[in-house]
């Protein structure tokens, strides 16, 4: 924070100190215990049985992620063209499974696409079953973080000047070459931090996985599964695998600010 | 701080810190039992009773980091070492109540399955983790090695949901589990299972409530959730 020369804090700026260095202790201190506590010592071995998960995670996730653009930036782009009430609703939807607790997501999914859910029953007449399997893992995973790159691509997309899109109309560009030369780049800092908020968001998730997906080693068990498990074998295994999961949020995080600040 | 900001601050702790409930804690597969014994307890007893329901090993990771909980009933033995380890059982622990192994099959057993053998041709299988109690004891069953789950759950009543909802087909957890809606239960037998009870703290109010258990009303609690008292 910088200040001017000479200016002297007034009560509400201290204040304001005061609250914003409580609010960086609380966030940052969990993740400084949990270093403090780890067990160092015999960490690697403690960690083996996140691997696999870890992997399993990122695959994934990864997955989720390029279908989150692929389906997600069409739905970010309509949005932020629209206007209206309706559009405003669908907005609204959006939010939904970002503020449902993931088990209720999980209970939801299980509803819709699980063995005897409506779509769930359909599917698996044509041989596609979600419940414990990997696309089972993705579809839950996916559930849970798609709106959050359609969000952030959306603000992207409403900050793009209209005056560049009816330039390349007029040099006779089609809507394919449109989105590609110009929407595209001059967005790609909204959409790499949507990408990133919501590939971390899947690496994350626990209860919309284990309720959906069940809990299968190398199938369906990721690494925040693992970490659960980890805890019933005992809280050094669980502390070593959570290493993992701090290790792979901060590289997301670092991605995700990159986008962010290069907007 | 405003000293007006100091004393609400105060209050709010203050009123976290007052503790006269007994709390106990309880494994997946007891959460029917330790209802009625909250409301038995608080009735005969004239104290008052807070149930926890979680994985035994999920309560016993809480109380080592310091949560007040009083009462333990774990569905196994092992799962109270930890907590003898760290010295924080006042009372050698001992059975309450038992429970026995069976099949979880859907309502009206639709594939017809009799035994641990024809399990194994059951493609939607789930079983408990090793992890965790229920997981222990049907990981001890002869032949196990055999099966071949699509998920390993993390608690009893997380599995038989499975099987409720029509995830799955078929699974293994406790005999008193035949009383959720949607599922059936098949004892396996010679397959006893116990609940094991780790008080944590040395009171009055603490050895009248496990007087309590031991007694008519508290056994009959256990036994009308499908599980077997300890007297009988």
């Amino acid at each position: 924070m910088r200040r001017r020369a000479g200016a002297r804090l007034d009560l509400a700026g201290k204040a304001a100190i005061v609250a914003a260095g409580s609010a960086v202790l609380f966030l940052a201190f969990p993740v400084v215990a949990l270093l403090i506590q780890a067990p160092w010592s015999t960490l690697i071995r403690d960690m083996r049985p996140g691997w696999n998960p870890l992997w399993l995670s990122v695959v994934v996730s990864s997955i989720a992620t390029v279908v989150a653009l692929v389906v997600g930036l069409p739905l970010a782009w309509l949005l932020s063209r629209a206007e209206g009430r309706r559009v405003q609703l669908v907005r609204g939807l959006l939010l939904v499974p970002i503020v449902l607790p993931p088990v209720v997501s999980g209970v939801a999914l299980t509803a819709a696409y699980g063995r005897r859910g409506m779509v769930g029953a359909l599917a698996e007449r044509v041989g596609i079953v979600f419940s414990f399997t990997t696309a089972g893992a993705v579809v839950a995973v996916l559930f849970v973080s798609m709106p959050l790159l359609v969000l952030a691509a959306e603000a992207g997309f409403r900050q793009l000047e209209p005056g560049y899109l009816e330039m390349g109309k007029t040099l006779g560009l089609g809507p394919w070459q449109r989105a590609r030369s110009i929407v595209l780049p001059l967005t790609r800092n909204s959409i790499l931090a949507g990408a990133g908020l919501a590939w971390s968001r899947a690496v994350g998730e626990f209860g919309a996985t284990i309720m959906f997906a069940g809990n299968r080693p190398g199938v369906t068990q990721t690494l925040p599964l693992a970490v659960f498990l980890g805890l019933e074998r005992g809280i050094d295994q669980a502390i070593a695998i959570s290493l993992l999961a701090v290790a792979v949020a901060v590289a997301a995080a670092a991605v995700t600010r990159l986008g962010w600040a290069g907007r | 701080m405003r000293p007006g900001t100091v004393v609400m601050l105060a209050i709010l702790f203050a009123g976290c810190a007052g503790n006269e409930s007994i709390v106990i804690a309880g494994a997946s597969s007891l959460v029917g039992a330790l209802e009625s014994i909250e409301s038995g307890a608080e009735q005969t007893l004239g104290i008052e009773v807070e149930i926890d329901i979680a994985g035994s090993q999920t309560h016993v990771a809480a109380m080592i980091a310091g949560a007040p909980i009083d009462v333990l009933i774990a569905a196994d033995r092992t799962t109270l070492a930890p907590l003898e380890t760290a010295g924080m059982i006042e009372i050698e622990p001992r059975p309450v109540a038992f429970n026995q192994l069976a099949i979880i099959v859907q309502t009206g057993n639709p594939l017809g399955i009799a035994s641990l053998e024809s399990l194994e041709s059951v493609e939607r299988l789930v079983l408990a983790a090793p992890e965790v109690p229920v997981g222990r004891y049907t990981s001890r069953l002869d032949g196990i090695e055999r099966l071949h789950p699509i998920s390993w759950e993390t608690s009893a009543r997380q599995l038989v949901a499975r099987i409720a909802n029509g995830e799955a087909d078929a699974g293994i957890a406790y005999v008193s589990d035949g009383t959720v809606a949607g599922v059936d239960a098949i004892p396996l037998a010679n397959t006893e299972t116990s609940y094991w009870i780790g008080v944590a703290a040395e009171r009055s109010d603490l050895r009248s409530l496990i007087g309590y258990l031991y007694a008519e009303d508290g056994q009959r609690a256990f036994s009308e959730a499908g599980l077997k008292s300890a007297a009988s």
